[in-house]
């Protein structure tokens, strides 16, 4: 079982007004997070586009995980690393379908 | 691995009434769950509940449900749909992750009336000093006083952006429609909604075995 993770973006209103020093640490002290999360077994970044023609959102970054505590573990080290405070996200987790059928138990 | 209990809380726009056999399975599946460890209902232990929100709301039902550990809930929602959840239960939306705090007061009666509220910390709260965010929490603590001292529990906190949900959940038993009003008030007057967007849903106790009903 793995769960895919469907990660839309959106800088948050202050991000705008940061020099490009500070957004360049800070988006390297993410991506340092995103290698570290690489480096585990059963995770892939699937890709990345833009949405910001269709949607509220600027960016959906698409990944493949071993498990939901994989996912939450991605999301914190990223929210130390200020993520969540520079930018708005909206996430889906995708499961594999199962079958239901009627009369089973 | 992640071993804090994590939560599951479900809001389901329509209920398929008079589908016993939808009904049992979902119910029996939610027994073998509660032998395994999971909680159906953050104020009674042992019981299997959800809460009805359909005369006044455009979803029907939601509840709160509990799991030891994240892959006991992962393998368990698997299950409850195997049974038919989603025949059981139209257009679920599914909100998951860690419990962050514990639940608060304790009441001898459980309550009839249950509120659900999301809330998702705002640009402001994102943005303010470790010490505007410890003054925010100091004045939210005046109403939650409040709250406890009125008659109401409030289930653990859940941790739910990652896995898809708005930031956090929590859940409180309520004696009456006054008190709801009372407490609500008590939040504004302490800016408790100044740093987040917050979605509430009113519900009234149902165990999950008596939903059926007539079509």
């Amino acid at each position: 079982m793995s769960v895919m993770w469907i990660h839309q973006h959106r800088p948050r209103t202050a991000w705008y007004e940061l020099d490009a020093e500070a957004q360049e640490r800070l988006q390297q002290a993410w991506q340092s997070e995103v290698q570290s999360s690489l480096g585990r077994e059963g995770t892939e970044h699937l890709g990345e586009c833009t949405v910001r023609g269709v949607s509220r959102f600027e960016r959906v970054s698409v990944w493949r995980f071993p498990t939901v505590a994989a996912v939450q573990d991605h999301w914190e080290r990223l929210r130390v690393a200020g993520y969540d405070d520079w930018r708005c996200s909206e996430n889906l987790l995708g499961v594999d379908a199962v079958p239901f059928e009627v009369g089973a138990r | 691995m992640d071993e804090r209990p994590w939560g599951a809380t479900f809001v389901a726009s329509g209920v398929r009434r008079g589908q016993r056999r939808y009904l049992q399975g979902v119910v029996a599946a939610a027994e073998r769950l509660r032998e395994a460890g999971w909680a159906f209902d953050p104020f009674v232990s042992g019981a299997i509940t959800v809460f009805d929100s359909a005369a006044w709301s455009r979803d029907d039902v939601f509840g709160l449900f509990e799991a030891p550990s994240s892959r006991s809930l992962e393998l368990g929602l698997e299950e409850l749909e195997r049974a038919g959840w989603h025949a059981l239960f139209e257009g679920t939306t599914w909100s998951i992750g860690p419990r962050d705090e514990p639940p608060r007061g304790s009441i001898e009666q459980p309550h009839s009336w249950a509120f659900l509220a999301f809330w998702d910390w705002n640009d402001g709260w994102h943005l303010a000093t470790p010490d505007e965010k410890a003054t925010y929490d100091k004045e939210c603590e005046v109403a939650f006083h409040f709250d406890l001292a009125s008659g109401v529990a409030i289930s653990g906190r859940y941790d739910l952006a990652a896995c898809g949900g708005p930031d956090q959940v929590a859940m409180w038993n309520l004696p009456s429609i006054e008190t709801l009003a009372a407490t609500m008030g008590a939040h504004e007057a302490q800016h408790d909604f100044k740093f987040t967007w917050s979605d509430h849903l009113l519900g009234r106790r149902t165990p999950l075995r008596t939903l059926g009903g007539r079509a």
